[in-house]
């Protein structure tokens, strides 16, 4: 049995309430019991804080993938009446949902929500599985005149009422609720089960130490032995007011030793009429102690410490307080109405809380009485024992497996299911549809199936009786009544048009060929054609870098949009099967595959004589049967001029029998092509229809033999080529490899009748299995039983639209209007997301998208993203996507195409798609994007997109005083976002350890699992786009960096680079007469204006002090080449790309003792400490010792990875979550 | 000639309104005299009608409505079918 449960209660409001508390609770424990039965968690993603709490409670329990999220729409809460379309909107999908999920029973834990937020609960009026609800209690309705005064509140409560009637089944949470079920609404009897409920293990019997008696008494001004009641509430049913007032009319000496203490939140307006009725009863101050609200180590303690529980309440569905005061062991009293005297379970703990002189009796008593008290307190434990959630939850599961499972359903209509089997063209001998052929009889033996040809070219001839035609037109506006839809797709004429109707109106899919160039052919439009390759392919097509994008041809298939919403695919051979699955297809891998079979022609034989003289051949002509490639005319003329060359070469003048599949139109044009081509005579060249079955009958009775390029047979000519066979021709395979005189030994006779046909590699061998054909029929059905899907996504806009437009109340929300449909579409989209779609990375390059700012994080975005771009991880495609504050996130299109070296091209960039198993990785760095777009990753998290950002370095927050202020709250907001997400990737062992140590003293650890992994920079520039270019004095300059040794700094000018204290050290140096130039490379950054007017104004200055500032990267490298040491004087990196790009030009590093740079250069470089320019100056001068004896440590073996390697490696670990360190509580 | 509410009635009538609408339409009531009001208490009344109005603030937090190109073609087909059923 599959049980769905819907947890939205947990989600909303009512989690901070018994409610939610116990829904939770239950539905855990029910996972837990569930043995062999599957139950599937439904959560909705408009409350997106509590999914990941949700989550880590069935961790362990359940498997991720059991966990569903649905998409309700904002603004459905039933306190506004202006909210009906969308709540009634939002039903439909949800009810979709659930039946997408094929469960047997729906169990709806807390039916009454959506009052005042935007739960959506329901139970559907006709639906295939049963629907169970959890009531709680019905206190609105008995109380009616305190609950239903607001004519809103009263008409949504008596909805959900009409709506707990219709539930197949109730469970209650106590005898008492299901008798209230019984007596108010109505209910069976036997369709109410009551599974109790049970308390949290945290209540349990614990010594209170005397300090936290202490502490527990002064906060909440406890100074006595005390009498403890947490109400849960101060509705009027929960009777606190009688409490007080039975409290009243204690003995004076009861209540000198005694407080009363109320432990529930409380508003002030409440606490204020309280305080005054005390007031007027005459009680002292301090007397009746209100807490306010109490955390939950609190509440334990008090129960722990009090003489007396006291639960007064006139009605409860359960009394949750009164067993959670028994767990811990306290004597507990309570309310002889409802369900409290079946949790308190004893006659002695039980009093009339209509009246107060019954309540006062009973405490009077027992507070004067420690027998009794002992007598309650041993009862106490023993009765909460008798209660747990593993025992609510078999008898729920129990309850289920006795009143639930599949809804019996209404009488079935007897009538055939209607196929719609689409074809690429008019003949059933060639392609997709050849493969088709052999399925026929069985399928039109199950189906009353229509045809429909791409071409419309089909011959009614060639049908079978009971199958019947349908044009493209009939077809697109009558789909809705096909019960099931196979489209053949192949890669020939007209699988433009079948893809596009697989896209538009999904069914299942029998894939026969992978061959993109028709769907290429038919799209003209740059923008589509763009658009089509970048949403199958992704940009590596065009990553070879071309002139224009309208040329790049797709290196695979583009059909992933026709899959991406079928509701099966069939692979029509193991051999396409697999190029699909080396292809990236999403779920390649598990395709039926429908061997191929093939059917011997039933058209009509004709004799020899009557075929030569419709065709107008003499006797004594030679006649070759031609199939060519029905895509390229030019490959048609090529194979017929190689047979005349042939045929002359033997002395021949055959007539040539083009067969030539397609529209009539096409036919023309070939012919018009041949008849214009040199080297062939047109006279004896006639092109004729393979579909026409009387064409088709007259070549085979008239040629001498038939010829079939290898082009033909690849694009899916084969069951042509076979039927040619079949009608005992001599067929001989054209191709570079066939020897040579094979035509005319064909034409002669001398060779076998289709001995030389073999199948292309496509083409699986043919079967003579004859348990082949029902596989088609069985495998249709198979998908369609239990793949609804789209065809509950269709229900659901049906549905929908059937409400009519959303209302307009008023004209200033016009817009808004316009909304609801996108909202309601959103809804639809993101609760049944396609399944089939192309896994994507999506990259964010929203920063470098606007601006290259050259930086050292820039430089990784661009070169990471060019290996991604080319080299995409197997199983997803790379798109790069962007956005602003105010914008949604769009596919980077026109700026990737530039990126790739194909400058502006005019395409628009449309708006991201996304589908669970995507993933999100944040690559570059735009604190105001990421944070502004906050709300929108924890959508994509809700619907099973993985969000991960690579974190360069913590520096603005590390590093005080060098950045300024603001930066460091940004960088703060930033990654305090990064922690809402599944994870970071930083760009150093340091920087993941420096970012874990900060979300711990943040307190930003949360309930969902956070991954942190590291990865190193590359160091080879082969992966950016070169900037070269000298300027004027560039010889000069290195000239006179070469005269002397010299140290180079290389990065932008800010205070953390060190660059003030080095400069220090090298005026120290200078002093003492060490010739040493100090270069120092870099543009100017921020807080570093004294130190640049410093520079500029030096005294050696363009002597032995070089300040570079905007040098290319050719210039970098001769700098490079020049110097004799890099010094990394930072005092913080989050990686130093400089000490690899050193290591790369094998110049030895003088480095500061940072754990980075020991992580990045090992022993492969010289580091220091130093506090000031001296130290520093001395450090210098001791490398500088070294170096002259040769002794300093080298850089050339310093290990670095190229950027490819980096990307990969990136790739693999943001695809496979390899991580470091795993953040969670 | 006019009469005024007795303030009992009013106070019924507001007693048996729901809580959020109560507090919704008395800092409206409130707030309609707002040019006498201090600006702190004035700013307080006016975060409590953006709490408790009618249409407040998402549980989701945002309002961005997507619109890509799946979405689109959910929303053509709902109007079209809407467009249909209404003729």
């Amino acid at each position: 049995m599959h049980i769905v449960i819907d947890l939205q209660g947990a989600q909303c409001e009512s989690r901070y309430r018994g409610i939610g508390r116990y829904a939770l609770s239950l539905a855990v424990a029910i996972a837990k019991n569930r043995g062999d039965h599957r139950v599937t968690i439904a959560l909705n993603s408009i409350f997106p804080a509590s999914i990941d709490a949700i989550k880590a409670e069935f961790d362990g329990i359940l498997p991720p993938s059991d966990i569903r999220v649905w998409r309700g729409i904002a603004h459905v809460h039933s306190r506004d009446p202006n909210n009906r379309w969308r709540r009634e909107a939002a039903e439909q999908v949800f009810e979709t949902f659930l039946t997408d999920l094929a469960p047997d029973v729906v169990l709806v834990l807390s039916l009454f929500e959506g009052f005042a937020d935007d739960v959506v609960t329901t139970v559907p009026q006709t639906s295939a599985f049963s629907t169970a609800v959890l009531l709680h209690d019905l206190i609105p309705l008995i109380y009616k005149e305190s609950y239903l005064t607001d004519p809103l509140r009263s008409e949504w409560y008596y909805r959900k009422l009409a709506q707990l009637r219709r539930a197949d089944f109730l469970l209650s949470n106590s005898a008492s609720s299901a008798q209230e079920a019984v007596d108010h609404l109505g209910y069976r009897e036997a369709r109410i089960v009551n599974v109790s409920g049970a308390v949290d293990t945290r209540f349990h019997p614990r010594e209170i130490s005397p300090a936290e008696r202490q502490r527990i008494g002064q906060a909440y001004g406890i100074t006595r032995s005390f009498v403890f009641s947490a109400p849960g509430g101060f509705d009027q049913h929960k009777n606190v007011g009688g409490l007080i007032e039975a409290w009243s009319k204690l003995p004076n000496a009861v209540r000198s030793a005694h407080q009363l203490v109320l432990g529930s939140r409380i508003m002030p307006t409440t606490e204020r009429r309280f305080s005054k009725r005390c007031r007027k009863l005459g009680l002292r101050a301090g007397e009746i102690v209100f807490t306010g609200y109490l955390p939950d180590n609190d509440l334990v303690a008090l129960y722990a410490m009090a003489k007396l529980c006291v639960f007064p309440s006139q009605h409860e569905g359960f009394g949750l307080p009164a067993l959670e005061a028994m767990a811990c062991g306290t004597p507990t009293i309570g309310g002889n109405r409802s369900a409290v005297p079946e949790v308190l379970g004893h006659p002695d703990a039980l009093f009339d809380p209509m009246s107060s002189a019954s309540i006062a009796a009973k405490i009077g008593d027992l507070l004067q009485d420690s027998s009794r008290l002992d007598t309650l307190r041993q009862h106490a434990l023993k009765q909460a024992a008798r209660f747990s959630w593993d025992h609510s939850a078999t008898t729920a599961i129990a309850a289920m497996e006795r009143l639930g499972g599949p809804r019996p359903t209404t009488l079935p209509v007897v009538r055939p299911q209607r196929l719609a089997v689409v074809l690429p063209d008019a003949s059933l001998r060639s392609g997709a549809g050849h493969r088709l052929r052999a399925f026929l009889p069985a399928l039109s033996r199950r189906y009353l199936i229509d045809l429909v040809d791409a071409s419309g070219e089909i011959d009614p001839n060639t049908l079978q009786d009971d199958i019947s035609r349908c044009d493209l037109r009939t077809f697109r506006a009558r789909a809705d009544d096909y019960d099931q839809i196979l489209y053949c797709l192949g890669g020939g004429l007209g699988s433009a048009t079948v893809a596009d109707l697989a896209r538009k109106i999904p069914g299942a899919v029998l894939l026969t060929d992978l061959d993109p160039s028709d769907r290429l052919e038919r799209t003209p439009a740059l923008e589509e054609r763009v658009e089509l390759i970048r949403y199958c392919r992704g940009y590596v097509d065009f990553a070879s870098t071309g002139s224009d994008p309208a040329t790049v041809q797709p290196g695979g298939p583009l059909v992933q949009d026709a899959l991406a919403e079928a509701v099966a695919v069939f692979a029509g051979s193991e051999a396409l099967k697999a190029a699909a699955a080396e292809a990236g297809l999403a779920g390649a891998e598990g395709w039926p595959v429908i061997a191929f079979r093939h059917q011997p022609a039933l058209g009509p034989s004709m004799p020899r004589e009557t075929a030569r003289e419709q065709l107008g051949l003499s006797d004594d002509e030679r006649a070759i049967a031609v199939c060519c490639d029905p895509l390229s005319s030019q490959a048609a003329i090529d194979g017929l001029i190689r047979l005349e060359d042939d045929a002359q070469a033997e002395g021949l003048a055959p007539h040539y029998l083009v067969l030539a599949s397609g529209s009539s139109a096409d036919r023309s044009r070939l012919a018009r092509t041949i008849a214009n081509a040199g080297g062939l005579a047109a006279d004896r060249v006639t092109v004729l229809s393979p579909a026409h079955a009387q064409s088709f009958a007259a070549v085979c009775a008239a040629a001498d033999c038939a010829v079939a390029s290898g082009g033909a047979v690849e694009a899916g000519e084969s069951g042509l080529v076979l039927d040619l066979a079949d009608a005992g021709l001599a067929v001989v395979l054209l191709s570079d490899h066939a020897p040579a005189g094979s035509i005319s030994a064909a034409l002669a006779g001398t060779a076998q009748p289709s001995s030389r046909l073999e199948p292309s590699p496509t083409l699986d061998a043919p079967s003579d299995d004859r348990s082949l054909p029902p596989a088609l029929a069985d495998a249709l059905d198979r998908a369609y039983g239990t793949r609804q899907h789209h065809r509950l996504r269709r229900d659901a806009v049906a549905k929908i639209a059937a409400l009519g437009p959303p209302p307009v109340h008023d004209p200033k929300h016009l817009e808004a209007v316009k909304d609801d449909w996108f909202k309601a579409a959103q809804s639809v989209a993101l609760s049944l997301p396609p399944r089939n779609a192309p896994r994507q990375l999506l990259v964010d390059v929203s920063e470098l998208l606007q601006r290259d700012a050259r930086t050292g994080v820039q430089r990784v975005t661009r070169s990471v993203l060019r290996e991604w771009l080319e080299h995409p991880p197997a199983g997803f495609q790379v798109q790069p996507v962007y956005a602003t504050p105010d914008q949604n996130y769009r596919y980077a299109t026109r700026f990737t195409l530039n990126f790739l070296g194909y400058g502006i091209v005019d395409v628009p960039d449309s708006e991201v798609d996304f589908s669970p198993g995507d993933i999100f990785c944040f690559l570059d760095l735009q604190h105001h994007v990421a944070l502004s777009h906050r709300d929108y990753f924890q959508l994509l998290r809700s619907h099973g997109v993985r969000v991960h950002y690579v974190v360069h370095d913590l520096l603005p927050i590390l590093l005080e005083g060098i950045f300024p202020q603001s930066m460091k709250a940004l960088h703060e907001d930033w990654l305090a976002a990064v922690a809402e997400s599944d994870g970071a990737f930083c760009v150093s062992r340091a920087v993941a350890n420096e970012l874990a140590d900060w979300i711990r003293d943040a307190g930003l650890v949360d309930r969902h699992p956070f991954h942190i992994g590291w990865f190193h920079h590359g160091a080879d520039f082969s992966g950016l786009q070169a900037w070269t270019g000298l300027p004027a004095d560039a010889n000069a300059v290195l000239g006179a960096l070469a005269e002397r040794p010299t140290f180079l700094m290389v990065g932008t000018i800010e205070p953390r680079k060190g660059h003030a204290q080095t400069l220090d050290a090298f005026e120290a140096l200078w002093a003492r007469g060490i010739d040493v130039n100090l270069a120092i490379v870099g543009k100017k950054g921020w807080l570093v204006d004294d130190l640049v007017k410093r520079m500029e104004r030096h005294p050696e200055r363009g002597k032995r002090l070089f300040w570079l500032s905007g040098v290319s990267d050719e210039y970098l490298e001769r700098i490079y080449d020049t110097s004799v040491c890099l010094l990394a004087a930072s005092r913080g990196e989050g990686f130093g790309l400089p000490l690899i790009e050193s290591a790369h030009y094998k110049l030895p590093i003088l480095a500061r003792d940072l754990p980075v740079f020991r992580e990045v250069a090992g022993d492969h470089a010289s580091f220091f400490t130093a506090s000031d320019g001296k130290e520093l100056a001395v450090a210098v001068e001791n490398w500088l010792q070294l170096y002259r004896k040769g002794e300093h440590p080298r850089s050339d073996a310093m290990p670095y990875l190229t950027w490819s390697e980096t990307a990969a490696r990136l790739a693999r670990a943001v695809i496979n979550d390899e991580y470091l360190i795993e953040l969670k509580i | 000639m006019a009469r005024l509410i007795p303030f009992k009635d009013i106070r019924d009538r507001l007693k048996s309104l729901d809580k959020r609408k109560r507090k919704y339409l008395s800092t409206k009531a409130i707030l309609s005299v707002r040019g006498i009001l201090p600006s702190k208490f004035r700013r307080k009344m006016e975060r409590r009608l953006e709490k408790y109005g009618p249409n407040t603030g998402s549980a989701d937090g945002g309002d961005r409505v997507i619109r890509n190109a799946r979405i689109s073609s959910l929303v053509q087909d709902m109007r079209r079918l809407a467009a249909e059923g209404t003729d």
